[in-house]
């Protein structure tokens, strides 16, 4: 019976551990130059849980694919834009296509993701906008302001660390 | 009115390039600051001709670390051909500055700088930056000309203001600064002949130093690659206001006197000047930087140089882990 709840235990452990994201697309604000998005590319390599990074230079956008079985952090993606010197535009973000996500508020690395926007529902593969003060730049949640509901986060994870809103892209 | 041809010409070449601002400006620091975690390091030269076969240079190794996202400090070492031990003989009434004689090329000292970013307004294709620096020196030299700078001439400090914007086609950037130099305490020959040498004290004047930059990319048209070398063009406009320089003198047997002022060379005395520095500047795999600019003279003139002075630096940052 012990031997079933250890092997049970592990098997949650490597769920908790699963990535729910597998890509992302990421804005750059400030970006003029190719050794300024160098310098992004380079701050972002920092990160442990990114697999690989592909600098679009003419739209300054950061293409990243995330490590698998690792806690993704947006936060620490958006200060290491920071630390380059520069700004997120915003972050869409794509759920991994084998995710077992299929609610509209769910938990990675203990961070709740809830959709804020007013449609859709989610499913593998679904590409979120995520919003917040440190992911998205005023100018940009001013544009999103009609798809963003008033209301108050869905209390789905009591116990999450922090919150990440986001509106379902597709 | 007819409208000169080179006039539309230069108009739409203007416009027919999709043109990146660049602020990465050869001879003025932008608001912008070093990523976190990155050395970068800079060689830089100055080179002008004095006549009579004297090329006076002045070399930097400056090394940059982007110590937090809105914190940069830098340390420069500086060696220059610019100074003797001494300072001219018959200082400061003839012979100032002294052109035309030999002076070592020799180490001059260390000076640190450190630019801290306060605000940042950033768009899509603009940005709006403002950033306060400081800066110190240790150099000590025995500087002929009135004229401070810390990084090679004369100990002291300074601090100021840099602001840029930048907007699809055009970036800007001023720098208005303060430079408040130490004394100098040395030695100028007599020029009696076995005379002993005499003790001589200059306070070089506090300075403002101002500068107007303005950049654009040439090439690439559009980037694609990391790999594509970028070809910038800059303007730049750079000078400094200062006030009349004090020199003391103890020759022997008589007590130190202040020299008056109206005995001072114009290279001793209140003034101020602006350069025009046009500058290219070729980025090789989006980090190796090489700016080529020559210093003209502009409005009035700056004595510690002769005109024109070509400028040169090579650039590279290390992105540490």
């Amino acid at each position: 019976m012990r031997k079933y709840l250890v092997f049970f235990l592990l098997f949650l452990g490597s769920r908790q551990l699963q990535a729910q994201f597998a890509q992302a697309e990421v804005s750059v604000n400030g970006l003029t130059c190719s050794q300024c998005s160098r310098s992004v590319e380079m701050a972002l390599k920092r990160l442990d849980f990114i697999a690989k990074v592909e600098m679009d230079l003419q739209h300054p956008t950061a293409r990243i694919v995330f490590m698998k079985n690792k806690a993704i952090d947006f936060s620490k993606l958006a200060a290491a834009v920071r630390d380059a010197g520069f700004n997120v535009r915003s972050i869409k973000a794509r759920l991994d296509a084998h995710s077992n996500i299929a609610d509209n508020c769910f938990l990675d690395n203990k961070i709740m993701y809830f959709n804020a926007g007013d449609a859709g529902q989610l499913k593998p593969g679904s590409s979120l906008l995520l919003l917040g003060n440190d992911l998205m730049s005023k100018t940009e949640l001013e544009k999103y302001k009609k798809q963003i509901k008033q209301a108050r986060p869905l209390a789905c994870y009591q116990k999450a660390k922090k919150d990440i809103p986001f509106i379902l892209l597709n | 009115m007819k409208i000169p041809a080179i006039t539309i010409f230069a108009a739409l070449l203007l416009c027919h390039f999709s043109m990146h601002a660049q602020e990465l400006f050869p001879g003025t620091e932008p608001a912008s600051t070093i990523p976190r975690k990155t050395l970068g390091i800079r060689l830089m030269g100055e080179a002008y001709s004095e006549g009579g076969g004297f090329i006076r240079n002045t070399n930097a190794l400056r090394l940059m670390y982007g110590l937090t996202p809105r914190l940069s400090v830098y340390l420069t070492a500086a060696s220059s051909n610019h100074h003797k031990k001494t300072l001219p003989s018959d200082y400061p009434y003839h012979n100032t500055p002294e052109r035309g004689v030999f002076k070592p090329y020799e180490f001059n000292g260390l000076s640190v700088y450190a630019k801290y970013r306060f605000l940042s307004r950033d768009e899509e294709k603009s940005h709006l930056r403002m950033a306060v620096y400081a800066e110190g020196s240790a150099v000590n030299s025995a500087h002929d000309e009135g004229e401070p700078r810390l990084m090679d001439d004369t100990k002291g400090f300074g601090f100021g203001y840099i602001g840029t914007y930048l907007k699809n086609k055009f970036a800007v950037s001023l720098t208005l600064g303060g430079i408040f130099p130490g004394k100098f305490k040395g030695m100028q020959v007599d020029v009696i002949e076995g005379m002993p040498d005499i003790p001589t004290t200059v306070k070089y004047p506090n300075t403002l130093n101002y500068s107007l930059s303005m950049g654009y990319l040439l090439w690439p048209r559009s980037y694609k690659s990391y790999k594509q070398t970028n070809i910038n063009i800059y303007c730049e406009l750079m000078g400094k206001y200062y006030g009349d320089t004090r020199v003391w003198v103890t020759p022997a047997g008589v007590p130190e006197y202040l020299v008056e002022t109206v005995f001072i060379p114009p290279a001793l005395r209140k003034g101020y000047y602006l350069d025009i520095v046009p500058g290219i500047q070729f980025i090789f795999n989006s980090n190796t930087r090489v700016d080529l600019s020559m210093q003209l003279q502009g409005l009035k003139m700056s004595y510690a140089r002769i005109y024109p002075q070509l400028n040169f630096g090579i650039q590279h940052y290390f992105y540490l882990k």
